[in-house]
């Protein structure tokens, strides 16, 4: 069972669709949270910086 | 352009995306650096609408609108450097392009991370959002390098590479905006 969940994630966190929504999925997350003053702004920062360094690294 | 897989024997990876690190966080440095002798003369406002500014113009090529000719220095780093320099070839080879400078920008999302860290970011806000510039550019290395078939990976990344533009920047738009209003709130 624990393969089948290992391998289900793995297969998950190799696909770079699964990346970019699941940075979404943080910032729904994270956005309303953080304007609520319930997370750090620092938040923010992480999402944004890394989206951009995600976004450019097709020429890794 | 992605490299070829050959390259990365045993912890090449590794020091490789410790490099994308310590580059990220360079450059993170240089741009708060760089930006603290801008932020004293450039109003708050201003400052948000250049950024919203630039922004908008890098969503439009992002959305396949247009071709921009930003700034960049469109050269890769030569593969031989992890190849024939061990532990500290796969360093050298991440710092160089963690850093943004020694790469081609394939989009123009960093140019508005830059220009946000430039004018707004504090020094352990630049400093995190550096580390975490290196953490997405790791991260596309080591997940394609984990899937193991790294043509399906190319084949996967290039059929939905304008789907993954248009995530990727409504998702920066959404953090930026945040940013912005935090910076300008009690301002306006």
């Amino acid at each position: 069972m624990s393969a089948h969940v290992a391998a289900a994630s793995r297969r998950l966190l190799t696909r770079p669709m699964a990346t970019a929504f699941g940075t979404t999925a943080i910032a729904f997350a994270v956005v309303p949270a953080i304007a609520a003053g319930h997370l750090p702004m620092a938040l923010s920062w992480v999402v944004l910086a890394f989206s951009a360094g995600y976004a450019i690294s097709g020429s890794v | 352009m992605l490299l070829s897989s050959s390259v990365w024997r045993g912890n090449a990876r590794w020091w490789f995306a410790g490099g994308l690190l310590l580059g990220g966080l360079t450059a993170g440095f240089v741009a708060v650096m760089l930006g603290s002798l801008a932020r004293p003369v450039v109003p708050e406002v201003v400052g948000a609408v250049l950024v919203a500014a630039v922004l908008a113009v890098i969503a439009g090529q992002e959305l396949g609108l247009y071709q921009l000719p930003l700034p960049q220095n469109a050269r890769q780093v030569p593969q031989s450097i992890v190849a024939e320099g061990g532990r500290v070839g796969g360093l050298q080879f991440g710092f160089e392009m963690g850093t943004g400078v020694r790469t081609f920008m394939t989009s123009g999302l960093p140019h508005v991370l830059l220009v946000a860290v430039f004018l707004f970011a504090s020094w352990p806000h630049a400093l995190l959002a550096g580390v975490s510039f290196g953490a997405g550019r790791a991260w596309m290395a080591l997940s394609r390098l984990w899937r193991r078939d790294t043509e399906a990976w190319d084949d996967d990344l290039a059929r939905r590479d304008r789907l993954i533009r248009v995530v990727l920047t409504a998702v920066s738009a959404a953090v930026l905006g945040l940013i912005l209003w935090d910076a300008l709130s009690g301002r306006l």
